[in-house]
């Protein structure tokens, strides 16, 4: 059996509930959570009883000081706080797993990269999909060629909006970065679905292994009384010429929740996505998070959707690759460069929704 | 009881059932090659036939959506080579100006093959994204997702995680290993398809006063409008405005 050498590793700034992905690292071959830092205002709505016994900072200085045996961190905070983390990890010398978008300015993630290369550190964006039993069957038949020649892609990552329980998703300016507006009319601003799932904008060029050429996107009302947007509609074609369709939106409704839990749920399902791949001799259609129980139960009754049981999940596909990358050096599937092209795709279609007009894609560095 | 074999036998059907007798004179002409729709000659006059609109799922979505408020609509959808993208293409915009009770005023979109995926602004303000595709096998049945979106609630086609379109009826046979699907859905109509019947159900309830079609043609003229701009914006990649003027 295999021994490891653990990595040390710190949570850093759990500001979303997304971050308990990862705190059976306490139970880890693999890892050693050394701490994390948690700013008080959020300590009831990140499930900390699940990391019991770990000290807890307030803020992330404090806690890189006071322990510099940490060799990498989990970073799960508001994405306007990425590019200042980044530096403050690297110049330390400490590597980082990215569970959000680094950055959605292009400007900051090229300093990103340029400290990358500086420090010789190491960066893992997260990007579970790439790791789904799912998405590798439907590279495979691709690949194969079960369905011909591919002419069309497309793909949907619908969700509930987090803002009720993750208030910073909802202000442009920690979700995005900046106070940018969607559109010259005023009303929204960036920071909304298309800052929030990128995964499918990433699955379109994995799967079709393939670069996006050009993008025309649109919003749409609001359904919701916030400042970010809703829905994002995307259409486009490949450098290969294959034309794609994709759907971030938060078109799945809510009741408002101050910590996520049972009874969220409006529409059944916090969160799906399918993909429909259509080739000249077949078609593909396919759910990425596969199995599901539906049941009814505390505190509404409401009938809900959960995903069943994972058989290993992605993230913890993804926590091998990223241990293997650090201790052994081998390639993470996405490395900062590629994950910066995926992000110049969503700049593409934030500018593209501005403009009304379709945007080529240039992600050259 | 007689099963149904014609679209015809159906209108019959129906009509017997409400015991109501034909004005005018009427005949169904199934779409043609090259044709977009069935038509309906109606006391001499031609017009095109909206079926799809009969389809229960449909006409019930119609029902729901303006208690929604909607803001977008979704529609997905895979049919059979022959049936022909273009065809699929007017049929499911039909459908969205007619749930959405708006019209279409700008597109742009992009086409590969059998395939086109594109975005359709209303007058009102509501986004539609269509995401289309005519390469299923011929006889497959059609795929997909009709989704509208709104302010106050939300309807759709589909159940939540169901993929293909279900049938009420299977039957697993020790010879082979996939079930065979019925889907009949109206018993005096019982042995036509699902659409055969949306389709007599149409004509039926036009011959008894309850749909008016006097606008038919117009409305097939503003669909085909829609269409000419989609081909402009599939070959020119720009956004084009339904009456004509280019705005990319």
């Amino acid at each position: 059996m295999e021994r490891f050498d653990k990595i040390k590793v710190a949570f850093l700034s759990c500001t979303h509930g997304h971050a308990r992905g990862y705190y059976w690292y306490t139970e880890s071959d693999r890892f050693e959570v050394v701490a994390a830092s948690v700013p008080t205002e959020y300590r009831d709505r990140v499930f900390l009883e699940r990391l019991s016994g770990v000290e807890l900072y307030e803020d992330d200085e404090t806690m890189l000081d006071a322990h510099p045996e940490i060799e990498a961190v989990v970073m799960a905070s508001e994405n306007f706080r990425h590019p200042a983390q980044f530096r403050m990890c690297f110049e330390r010398g400490i590597h980082v797993l990215s569970m959000k978008v680094p950055t959605l300015q292009l400007d900051e993630y090229r300093e990103i990269l340029d400290l990358q290369k500086k420090y010789r550190t190491k960066c893992f964006i997260e990007l579970e999909m790439r790791r789904s039993a799912e998405v590798m069957r439907l590279k495979s038949l691709i690949d194969e060629g079960k369905i011909g020649r591919v002419q069309s892609f497309s793909a949907s990552n619908l969700s509930h909006n987090p803002v009720w329980w993750l208030p910073w998703h909802g202000d442009p300016l920690q979700s995005y970065g900046r106070r940018t507006l969607l559109t010259p009319d005023g009303k929204l601003y960036r920071g909304g679905a298309l800052t929030d799932h990128p995964h499918i904008f990433d699955a379109v060029r994995y799967l079709l292994s393939d670069e996006i050429e050009e993008v025309y996107a649109e919003s749409a009302p609001n359904m919701r009384d916030l400042e970010v947007e809703d829905f994002a509609f995307v259409i486009g074609r490949m450098k290969s010429g294959v034309v794609f369709s994709l759907d971030p939106s938060y078109s799945r409704t809510e009741n408002p929740a101050r910590v996520i839990g049972p009874g969220w749920e409006q529409y059944p399902k916090r969160v799906e996505v399918n993909m429909h791949v259509f080739g000249d001799k077949g078609y593909i259609l396919g759910d990425v998070f596969g199995h599901w129980v539906h049941h009814t139960g505390l505190p509404t009754h409401s009938y809900t959707s959960a995903r069943s049981e994972d058989r290993g999940s992605p993230r913890e596909k993804v926590s091998e690759a990223f241990y293997d990358y650090i201790r052994k050096n081998v390639p993470p599937p996405v490395t900062l460069e590629g994950h910066y092209k995926t992000m110049c795709v969503v700049d593409a279609c934030y500018r593209s929704i501005y403009e009304h007009k379709p945007v080529k894609i240039d992600a050259s560095l | 009881m007689t099963p149904c074999q014609t679209v015809e036998d159906g209108v019959r059907a129906a009509l017997r059932v409400y015991e109501h007798t034909p004005t005018v004179d009427w005949k169904f002409v199934p779409a043609g090659s090259g044709e977009y729709t069935d038509r309906l000659i109606l006391g001499g006059e031609e017009y095109p036939l909206f079926w799809w609109r009969e389809n229960p799922q449909i006409r019930s979505l119609y029902a729901l959506a303006p208690a929604r408020h909607p803001v977008s609509m979704k529609l997905n959808r895979v049919c059979e080579k022959n049936y022909g993208l273009d065809c699929l293409i007017l049929k499911e915009i039909d459908i969205a100006t007619y749930l959405l009770r708006d019209e279409i005023v700008r597109v742009y979109g992009f086409r590969n093959g059998n395939s086109a995926n594109f975005i359709a602004d209303f007058a009102s303000g509501i986004v539609a994204q269509f995401e289309l595709a005519a390469t299923l096998c011929p006889g497959s049945e059609e795929q997909g997702r009709h989704s509208v979106w709104g302010r106050d609630g939300m309807a759709s086609d589909r159940v939540v995680s169901q993929k293909v379109a279900a049938s009420p009826v299977y039957l697993f046979t020790s010879d082979k290993t996939e079930p065979t699907t019925y889907n009949d859905e109206f018993i005096y109509m019982y042995g036509l398809s699902k659409s055969d019947v949306s389709r007599a159900t149409m004509i039926a309830r036009i011959l008894m006063g309850q749909i008016d079609v006097s606008d038919w043609n117009e409305r097939e003229r503003s669909h085909f409008r829609v269409l000419d701009a989609l081909r402009r914006s599939f070959a020119e990649g720009v956004e084009v405005k339904i009456d004509g003027e280019e705005e990319s």
